[in-house]
Parts: structure tokens; sequence; C-alpha cells
């Protein structure tokens, strides 16, 4: 939330409508209420309004140049950074003399040169040189610059001071400050480099939010923030990878992950797809499919019915549930009056966008994490099926536990998350924190209309659990 | 009825009560006049700001125009605020009606210090009278 300025004549003016609220009667005009009520506390509260936009700022990273850098380098901490101090600057120097040494000639690490005083600043820059190095009296010959007719040695050095201050121009680092011993000069044949300036607050501020993407898009925990905060309608989201026995396209498909979404935004469209033939697959343009809404013959018009003359077909193989899905439909080899070859049919079919949507978006330029195929699916929902017997404990109103039990189970089991069991002992944990309950024994927690059971329902990475009212049977006893 | 903290020797009386003393109606608008008087301008254009001139010198006739130009400023502002604000509630007593005089007067042969009288008139025809000296 933007924290507006507010000036201390605002602040009076808030103060002195409150007073007026309460007591028409003191005079807020002028005199000691204004000046000992009124102005004084109005000046102290713009003083805090200051305070409280500085943290706004803060926290919403605007006005770079307004904060402290002590402010800026605690909240940046937070993701681990720490501001860089510069660096300093490096170069090489050459040590020369024109005699031939008839011994060594070493020069120590730590030999402190100058730069010649800046034309405009006077100021110098002082190096050191960073290793000792030797001329070998017995290989002088080596050393021998042909061009400058003198023994040269060359020498790395670093700017004592950190930051662009080091940055000196060729032959400007010159001056001696220790006796050269048998060398009678030293010069920087070429400029010095590197000698990077503190980051400002403008370039921490950069860093901070490169790490914050980078973050948001290359793990687990990421994907899902970066999902869940563009794409409201993305309930939960759960990524599997690696050895999850749930990818079964890892083993074609190198870098795949797959992320199993809750959360629909359901289109319907139509396509006009050719007919080739009976038992083969007519597949949809725009997948995941949700469900088949209509299927007709184009022309001469005709209208066909699922499981007379035509199933619904899902992907499953590895890109099933994704926009990467084959499905559709088929028709029967049983049907009556079939299609000619090659007429146009009209399949009508509502498919769920935010798949699409959110894999669109992960592939853009910003968002693409490289060597990583991630695939989004939507997750299965698995319909339960709870029964269970509840009494009443005595003196409370039968229907109204009865309906506070109803709510709680349904409000438990379709919040529950990609992967979350159904444990029976959860379901009675909700239940047993209502008022009234007596007892609550469930007797039957299935995902198969088929099954009869009370074990826990385990539900893959790639499920949620969901419960209809209609399945939620509550037995009075 | 406006009513405001009774000020003197300039700091809140506290009642036996412990509670602020409250003035109003013509003892209000006296002391009014005078913290007018004695303050710099503020932003509403209350305080004559009489200080700014302690102090200067230069012809005497010009300096006792621009003391008697201030306060008249400064009334005239103090009358805008009582019209501003709690024009309902603020009595006739301690309405201002006009200003009676402002007389503006040099202290013996120092040309720096004044003595200066302004009358206030209420709109029930009561006066406050204030007397101060600019300079010493």
């Amino acid at each position: 939330m933007p924290i507006n300025k507010i000036t201390a004549t605002e602040f009076e003016e808030q103060i002195r409508t409150a007073i007026t609220e309460r007591t028409e009667s003191h005079d807020t005009a002028y005199g000691p209420v204004k000046d000992i009520v009124i102005a004084a506390p109005a000046q102290v509260f713009e003083t805090q309004n200051d305070r409280i936009r500085l943290v706004s700022l803060l926290i919403s990273l605007i006005n770079s140049d307004s904060f402290t850098d002590a402010d800026l380098d605690a909240l940046v901490f937070n993701e681990g950074l720490t501001r860089s101090e510069g660096s300093h600057a490096t170069g090489v120097v050459t040590f020369s003399m024109s005699a031939t040494p008839a011994i060594n000639a070493v020069v120590q690490r730590g030999y402190p040169i100058s730069s010649l005083p800046d034309t405009s600043s006077s100021s110098t820059v002082t190096f050191v040189t960073t290793e000792e190095r030797t001329l070998d009296a017995a290989s002088a010959s080596s050393y021998y610059n042909l061009l400058t007719k003198r023994y040269e040695l060359q020498v790395p050095v670093t700017a004592v001071v950190s930051g662009s201050a080091g940055l000196i121009g060729a032959g400007r680092i010159k001056r001696a400050l220790r006796p050269l011993g048998l060398f009678d000069a030293v010069t920087n044949t070429n400029a010095t480099q590197g000698g990077r300036d503190r980051e400002t607050n403008a370039e921490l501020i950069e860093r901070y939010l490169i790490a914050i993407l980078g973050r948001e898009l290359s793990t687990p925990i990421g994907v899902e923030k970066f999902a869940r905060d563009n794409y409201p309608d993305v309930e939960d989201l759960l990524t599997v990878f690696g050895a999850n026995e749930l990818l079964i396209r890892a083993a074609e498909e190198a870098g795949a992950v797959d992320a199993y979404v809750i959360g629909k935004q359901t289109t319907t469209q139509t396509d006009n797809l050719t007919f080739f033939g009976l038992g083969q697959l007519m597949a949809i343009i725009s997948p995941p499919l949700v469900s088949i809404n209509a299927v007709a013959r184009v022309s001469p018009a005709a209208t066909y019915i699922e499981g007379t003359d035509y199933e619904v077909v899902f992907d499953t193989s590895g890109n099933n549930s994704s926009q990467r899905a084959v499905e559709g439909i088929k028709f029967l080899a049983t049907m009556v009056s079939p299609p000619d070859a090659g007429q146009i049919i009209a399949v009508t079919y509502t498919y769920n966008n935010l798949i699409r949507s959110l894999q669109a978006g992960f592939e853009q330029d910003d968002t693409l994490v490289h060597g990583r195929d991630l695939l989004f699916k939507q997750g299965e929902e698995i319909d339960i099926i709870l029964e269970a017997s509840l009494r009443v404990t005595a003196g409370f109103s039968v229907s109204t536990v009865t309906s506070l039990v109803q709510t709680a189970v349904l409000t438990f089991i379709n919040s529950l998350e990609l992967g979350e069991d159904v444990e029976v002992s959860d379901v009675q944990g909700v239940v047993r924190r209502i008022s009234g309950v007596d007892n609550f024994i469930v007797t039957r927690l299935v995902r198969d209309v088929a099954v009869s059971g009370t074990v826990d329902l385990a539900i893959d990475d790639s499920e949620f659990a969901r419960i209809q009212s209609t399945d939620l049977v509550i037995t009075l006893i | 009825m406006t009513q405001t903290f009774l000020i003197q020797n300039g700091d809140v009386v506290i009642g036996a009560t412990g509670q602020p003393t409250m003035v109003a109606d013509g003892v209000k608008l006296r002391q009014d006049v005078q913290e007018n008087l004695s303050i710099s301008v503020q932003s509403t254009g209350f305080g004559a700001g009489l200080d700014d001139l302690v102090g200067i010198l230069g012809d005497e006739f010009s300096l006792r125009a621009k003391v008697a130009q201030r306060v008249r400023t400064s009334i005239g502002a103090m009358l805008l605020l009582q019209n501003q604000y709690h024009r309902a509630q603020r009595p006739l007593t301690e309405r201002i009606a006009r200003i009676g005089q402002i007389l503006v007067s040099s202290v013996g042969g120092k040309k720096s210090t004044f003595l200066f009288k302004v009358d206030v008139m209420s709109a029930a025809g009561l006066t406050a009278s204030t007397t101060g000296i600019l300079g010493g």
C-alpha cells in the first residue's frame, strides 16, 4: 500500500476536525488549543509520516535515492544479498633498466608505485605489486626489449583504493615510492582495468529483483509462486520431477517436469474436423479436453450421440491432460449411418484454457528456464464417497449439528490440495471439533462407487480429492 | 460559545480539578489579541511578526508605520479566521468588529524602541486593549 505524503498542515486539519466533532466550543482557529493540541502533534505526525513513507518506499523499491544504504542493505539481505563494495583496479607495470644486469634484479611483492598527479584534481593513486618477480641476470637477454633498448620486467599490480579511481591511463604509473634498486624506471604500458565502484542502490535493487525472479522460475516453489501470482485461477500447483513415477514421459523427453494444476478456465470451442473412418481418432485442436458437448455433421446435417455413435478419447500418454495431449472422439464401428470419409464433423467441446495460458506464460523469453521441459497438466479430480453414522448429544439440535457436520466435511475435503490423502482420522478431527457430536463413525470412505471400505484414500500428486454433497451420506443413530 | 485555555505567564493554567482553566468572551479576545501581537506570522496570517522589527534602525516615522501596518494586517487575518472557524459558536463579546486605534510612539531617545497600544472593538461594543514595548 503506497503511503502518501501528509503535511503538518493537513494533519492540523484532521485534528481540528476531530476536536470539532467532539466539541465545537474549543477554538481551533488560533490560540493555545491550536498551538498545544493541534500544531505540535501535527508536526510530530508529519515526521512519523515521513518515516513510514520511507519504509513504504523501501518495500516498493521506489526512489532508490531516498533511502539509506543501510536500509536497503537490510532489506536485500532477506534474499541473502550483500552490497558489493567494489573492486580494485589491476594492471601490469614494467620495471626497466638500461644497463645489463650483473646480478638478479628482484621486485618484492607489495612494492608501491604511484601514478603521476591527475592534471585536474592533482590526486594520485598508489598501486602495489601483487607478486614477487625476478629479472634473472643469467638470462638477461630474454628480458631485453629491442624497441626500448632496455631490460624490462613486467609485474602485476593492484590499486590500493577500490573503485574507478584506480583506472589510470597508460604511461602514468611511474613514480616509485621505494628505491628502485637495480632498475632505473617503472611505468605501465597499458591502462589499468577493473576497478568497479561500490554498488549503488539502483544496481543493488536490480540484482535483488534478478535474484527473486531467478528463484521464482527455476524451483518448484518458484513455479508455484509465479503461477499463483500471475494466474489467479490457479488454486494449487504441484511439480513432479526426477524419479517421480508419475513422470512417465521422462524417459523420452529430456528435462521433463510436469506441473499439475487445480484450477480451470473452461472455454467452449467448435472444431470442424474431417472424418476419415470409423475407429480413427479425430483430435481436437485445443487440448486439454474437459468434455465433448456436441458432435454433428455439417452437411448433410446429422447429430451424433456419445456411446451410440462415438466415444470420447482422452490421452493416456505422458502428455495427458496438457496442451500436448492428443484427444478427441472416435466414431464407433457399431454406429448406424456413419459419415462418409472426407465429410466435415463439427465437434463442440470444452477445454481448460488455464493450462494453455500457463504453458504459454512459462515459455516467454523472460520466464523460460533453459534445459527444463515444463509441461502443465490439469490435475485429476477424484470424487470421494463418504458415508457415516452420526449420534448427536442430547440437548443439541439434531438438524443443526447434522448440517454443521455436513458443511465441515465438505469444506475439509474440498479444500484438500494436490496429492493430499483423505484420512479417516483427519475427517474425524474436523467433525469432533463441532459441539453436539456425540459419536461419528465413518462406515464407507471410497473413491470408487463400486467398492466398499473405510481405509484411508491415497491420492497421487496428480490428483486432488473432492466430494459432492450428494456423495456425503450421514445417517443418524 | 467558544473557549480556549487560559494562559498566564506563557503557560496553561491548571485548575483545582486538574483540568485546564478555560476562558471565553472578552477575556479570550484579549488573550488572543495578545498572542497575535507577540508571535511570528503563521501560515494562516495570524501573528504580527513584530519581533522581526526589533533592532532595526531607520526613519522613526517609517518604522512606526511598519509596526502599525503589521498589527493591522494580523488583526485582519484574525478576523478572517474568526469568520472561517466556529462562526456560529463565537459570541459577540469575542467577535472582532473593528480596530479601535493603534498607537505607536517612540520611547525616550531610543530610535529602535516603540511603545504600542492596540484597541480592538468587539461586536458587543467592548474594547480589548493591549499594550506592549517593541525593542528595549
